[in-house]
């Protein structure tokens, strides 16, 4: 299921009861829940491309989703660098106060 | 054998005390310590006319010109003593000094020291070794050929560096100043193994340890603690009846020394056994604190991380960026030239961290430059692989690196144009935006909060035995706002804090409210408690409380330069003290030197001492008298200073065992005992 699409010359976003909504009703509620969605190792992002050519006759949902296509492309494109650095993230510490209840 | 004293003051400086010199009291100094050559040492000067006067008073003895030096930046002091027959040249080099040290904080280099004295060879030099302030390592390396002996604070250090072999031969002197009034003479001479008096034969005989000693006869292994006490560098051990001035000697020791460890008669007998428990687990807490930090460090470094993010910051600026990016399309019916610019709506490029990859370039380097383990490295991976996948990450930093100023570059522009363009367009701008930080951010605070939860399992975090007792730590959490407030130590309010304990993000928010140092935030999430159990692992009961305190003491005594015990067996039964602290007073002794006072045979005889002094009041027609007999315990006869002997079994049974007749009463006691056994 695609997180971010263009149909009808309309942007969407998927919101959190699985639904397509126009992207000018995004709030940032929705923004943290897509950004855990591109971070998280088990889930693929999926959106529609955007570039000169797609046809986004809304000009208001142009520039909305052009902007958010591009920003959540960057961190896409930062993913691995992102795991990496979260897996290192405080390994000394977990491993020491790791709770071992035997 | 001669006496010496190289070290003693007879001008204020601006180094001093201001004092008054008064040959008089020097002269007296001299002759009550039966010295055989002094050197006059004043800071940063010499006064020629004054060394003549006094050399002329003092003519039964040999009197040295000397001058004590800062050298090198920490301003270590050195002694530089020449032979009276330079006198003249002397005088002249001390002036330069002089005029170079004006200040308390003046020194001189290494090279001005050199230059001011030229042949150094001619001098005895002496550095302050184990004395502070001490001379430069690096300085002493240098001079290490002209330097033959260094001046030591203490007997202990006198000790320590006779038996160290790497060591400089150590000279313990009395630093005095010889000031009217003062008629507390100090002990601190060194015995030189020597006949003729003259800086070479000095030199000649300090080259040799063996013949460096603090007593005429008995080599480094006595030393003199009062004018007329002897004492071993070991274990000492006073006996005698009531009132025969045992801890009267005590006394008089610790008020002659500084750095003494003295441990009174009942002083660790406990009065209140609530209190004293309050207190023995508070003074535990302090001196473990060192434990519970090592075991916090790696949280600590979290609280460090993390405290400054905040996640209604990280919102906020989404709401932002969202609201301005709506608005923004929302009014892209009124747009115009300038907010039609791809620029104005353009945002800033990512800056990628390269410490990653400056990581791996070190971690290539260490395989590189590893010389130990090169056999085994190369074992498994080649040198020529290594060196090209190195060459590869350096090829990256370089693009990367590259790549990093340009868009840093860009981004300047880039927000210059943007603030230009938008001076010029009622259109909205759209807020920038960092995903990437906005994630990590969030990451690092779930992590964090685990680690919270983790470390707030309640566990033993150390167990060690200490002199027959186990010393254990165990984390706990906090159960209210007083335990926080106890654990700060200051008049702060944690109430508020507290209610938020269980959310680890929300508590450290609030915790950042309270006037507490940043650094600390990390004590304040569960407490590390020491507790000391006995050997068999149960709770110490207040007399094994008193144990552990007296055992920690003598331990605690190797920080000082002499241990004084009075009376142990006052406060403790004979099998701990046999058992116990009998051997790590022998033990320690190595180190330093100790002298106990006592009535009980537990201590007195079984602990074996170096060295016993037997303390008598005599009642004569002139009055009290107090004597002291001292020897080897194996010695068949005691003896005073004034030549007077006594057996040594007459001395030992009358102090610890109340005399002949007792102990074979006691005996024979015994041996009906014994005998209902077979």
């Amino acid at each position: 299921m695609k997180h971010l699409e263009v149909s009808k010359g309309k942007g969407y976003f998927l919101d959190s009861k699985g639904d397509m909504v126009e992207i000018d009703k995004i709030t940032k509620e929705d923004i943290l829940r897509l950004l855990d969605i591109v971070t998280d190792t088990e889930q693929i992002f999926e959106m529609d491309p955007y570039d000169d050519k797609t046809e986004l006759k809304n000009e208001a949902h142009k520039i909305i989703y052009s902007h958010i296509y591009k920003k959540i492309s960057e961190l896409i494109e930062n993913k691995t660098r992102f795991h990496d650095e979260s897996a290192s993230m405080y390994k000394d510490a977990l491993a020491k106060y790791k709770y071992n209840s035997d | 054998m001669k006496k010496i004293d190289l070290h003693i003051h007879t001008l204020s400086t601006i180094s001093d005390a201001d004092f008054c010199f008064d040959i008089d009291i020097l002269d007296s100094y001299v002759r009550t310590r039966k010295i055989d050559v002094i050197a006059i040492t004043n800071h940063n000067l010499f006064n020629l006319e004054q060394y003549k006067t006094i050399s002329s008073r003092l003519a039964y003895i040999t009197v040295l010109p000397g001058i004590e030096i800062n050298i090198g930046e920490n301003c270590g002091h050195i002694l530089v003593i020449s032979s009276s027959a330079n006198i003249q040249d002397f005088s002249q080099r001390c002036l330069e000094v002089q005029q170079k040290i004006t200040q308390q904080h003046d020194y001189l280099s290494l090279d001005d020291f050199k230059q001011i004295f030229a042949d150094l060879h001619r001098y005895l030099i002496i550095p302050h070794y184990e004395k502070k302030p001490s001379v430069d390592k690096r300085i002493l390396r240098d001079l290490h050929d002209v330097i033959y002996c260094g001046e030591v604070s203490s007997v202990k250090k006198f000790i320590y560096c006779q038996k160290d072999n790497d060591d400089l031969t150590p000279v313990l002197f009395s630093d005095f100043r010889a000031c009217r009034g003062n008629v507390s003479f100090p002990f601190q001479q060194t015995f030189l193994d020597i006949d003729e008096i003259s800086i070479n034969s000095i030199k000649l005989c300090l080259k040799d340890k063996s013949k460096v000693s603090l007593t005429e006869s008995e080599g480094h292994s006595m030393f003199f603690a009062l004018p007329d006490l002897k004492l071993s560098t070991g274990l000492n051990v006073i006996i005698g009846g009531r009132s025969s001035g045992k801890t009267y000697t005590l006394d008089q020791i610790y008020e002659t020394y500084e750095n003494i460890k003295y441990i009174k008669q009942f002083s660790l007998l406990e009065r209140d056994p609530n209190k004293a428990e309050e207190e023995f687990t508070s003074k535990l807490n302090i001196q473990q604190s060192s434990i519970a930090k090592d075991y916090l460090s790696e949280f600590s470094d979290v609280v460090e991380d993390v405290k400054d993010i905040s996640l209604t910051d990280n919102e906020r600026k989404i709401e932002k960026y969202i609201s301005s990016l709506l608005k923004h399309a929302s009014e892209c019916e009124r747009s115009d030239a300038f907010s039609q610019c791809s620029l104005y709506a353009e945002s800033e490029f990512q800056i990628n961290d390269l410490n990653k990859l400056k990581d791996l370039i070190q971690a290539m380097e260490e395989l590189l430059d590893s010389t130990q383990y090169k056999s085994i490295i190369e074992k498994h991976i080649s040198r020529d692989i290594l060196i090209s996948l190195y060459e590869d990450l350096i090829r990256t930093h370089i693009y990367e690196n590259e790549l990093v100023l340009k868009k840093r570059w860009i981004n300047e522009l880039v927000s210059l144009i943007q603030s230009n363009l938008q001076s010029n367009t009622a259109a909205t701008r759209i807020e920038d935006i960092d995903f990437y930080e906005i994630q990590i951010n969030r990451a690092k605070i779930k992590k964090y909060e685990k680690i919270v939860n983790n470390l707030r399992m309640p566990r033993n975090i150390y167990r060690k035995e200490l002199q027959g007792f186990i010393l254990v730590a165990k984390t706990n959490t906090f159960n209210g706002a007083q335990e926080l407030k106890n654990k700060c130590g200051k008049q702060v309010a944690f109430s508020d804090a507290f209610k938020s304990y269980n959310n680890p993000y929300e508590y450290l928010q609030k915790l950042k409210d309270i006037n507490i140092e940043e650094t600390t935030y990390y004590k304040y999430f569960m407490d590390v408690e020491f507790k000391i159990l006995n050997q068999y692992g149960y709770p110490v009961s207040g007399g094994e409380r008193a144990e552990f305190n007296l055992l920690q003491e003598i331990n605690d005594a190797l920080q000082y330069d002499l241990l004084l015990v009075d009376e142990p067996e006052s406060s403790f039964d004979n099998l701990f003290l046999k058992e116990r602290v009998n051997a790590l007073l022998k033990s320690i002794s190595q180190e330093l030197p100790i002298v106990v006072v006592t009535h009980s045979s537990t201590v007195g005889a079984s602990i074996k001492p170096d060295f016993m002094i037997y303390t008598k009041r005599e009642i004569t027609k002139l009055g009290i008298k107090y004597k002291r007999y001292s020897g080897v315990p194996s010695n068949r006869y005691l003896m005073s200073n004034d030549g007077e002997t006594m057996l040594n079994i007459e001395a030992t049974l009358d102090s610890l065992e109340a005399g002949e007749k007792a102990y074979k009463d006691r005996s024979e006691k015994y041996e009906t005992l014994r005998s209902f056994e077979g």
